[in-house]
């Protein structure tokens, strides 16, 4: 696995390709609460993220499982 | 390699194994500081303030003065952040279970040329059409502030050259 870290507020734009790679269905973002993260792309940077997985998984009465407690094998 | 391999010009490869090793270095640091006890809060105030402050801070009770000169910024980590802390998984039923320790490389992207070489290395030489995404960005604490904008997008991918590192461990492994 490589771990890709994108410092946008250091970077004069938006990287073009970065956003295509967002916004392109093919390729399946996961994340915990990525709708979030998808409507907060959409305020800033105008990025329309396309083919996303929730992983916080929608267990009611229970407490929402934690990155951290997802990431545990 | 095949033509869609844009190959990162020499002086910014230079460039990004500066950042990682900077990357690398910062984590090392945040993880000493991480079992350094915090200063006690001062009972004087502006005992933080500088060197004359702390000649006030000697004629008072042991114990107080040798935390004075600790650096302000030290920061300590909850203990469910770190690896090995206690209270790690305690709230879910996992807690048993290893932690994934990340052993690939990290590329710590400030550029955007960097940034758009970078992803099309990425759609060229992905080996699954899944990725881990995250993303952060500067909380503001005043009540009713603009938040900020998304500062730092994390991407986690499956590369085939990390499927090569995978095969070649588990050939190392069978021999």
């Amino acid at each position: 696995m490589s771990v890709f870290l994108f410092q946008i507020s250091a970077m004069v734009e938006f990287p073009e390709q970065l956003k295509q790679l967002l916004e392109d269905p093919v390729f399946v973002k996961l994340g915990v609460n990525i709708v979030g993260d998808m409507r907060r792309l959409e305020n800033d940077y105008n990025v329309e993220m396309r083919g996303f997985k929730e992983l916080q998984m929608p267990r009611t009465g229970e407490r929402k499982m934690s990155l951290q407690a997802l990431t545990q094998k | 390699m095949d033509g869609e391999c844009v190959s990162l010009p020499a002086r910014l490869q230079r460039h990004e194994t500066a950042r990682t090793a900077e990357l690398r270095e910062s984590i090392a640091l945040m993880l000493s500081l991480r079992d350094a006890e915090d200063p006690p809060a001062p009972d004087v105030p502006g005992a933080f303030r500088g060197t004359e402050a702390s000649g006030a801070q000697e004629d008072k009770e042991n114990g107080a003065t040798t935390a004075v000169s600790a650096p302000l910024h030290q920061r300590k980590l909850p203990r469910w952040m770190t690896a090995d802390g206690e209270g790690a998984g305690e709230e879910s039923n996992t807690s048993a279970l290893p932690y994934y320790v990340h052993a690939g490389p990290v590329h710590y992207i400030t550029d955007v040329d960097v940034a758009n070489d970078w992803v099309r290395r990425i759609r060229a030489h992905i080996g699954t059409t899944l990725m881990g995404f995250d993303m952060e960005w500067r909380v503001v604490f005043r009540k009713g502030a603009e938040p900020r904008k998304t500062a730092l997008i994390q991407i986690a991918v499956r590369l085939l050259a990390d499927e090569d590192l995978v095969i070649n461990h588990l050939k190392s492994l069978s021999n």
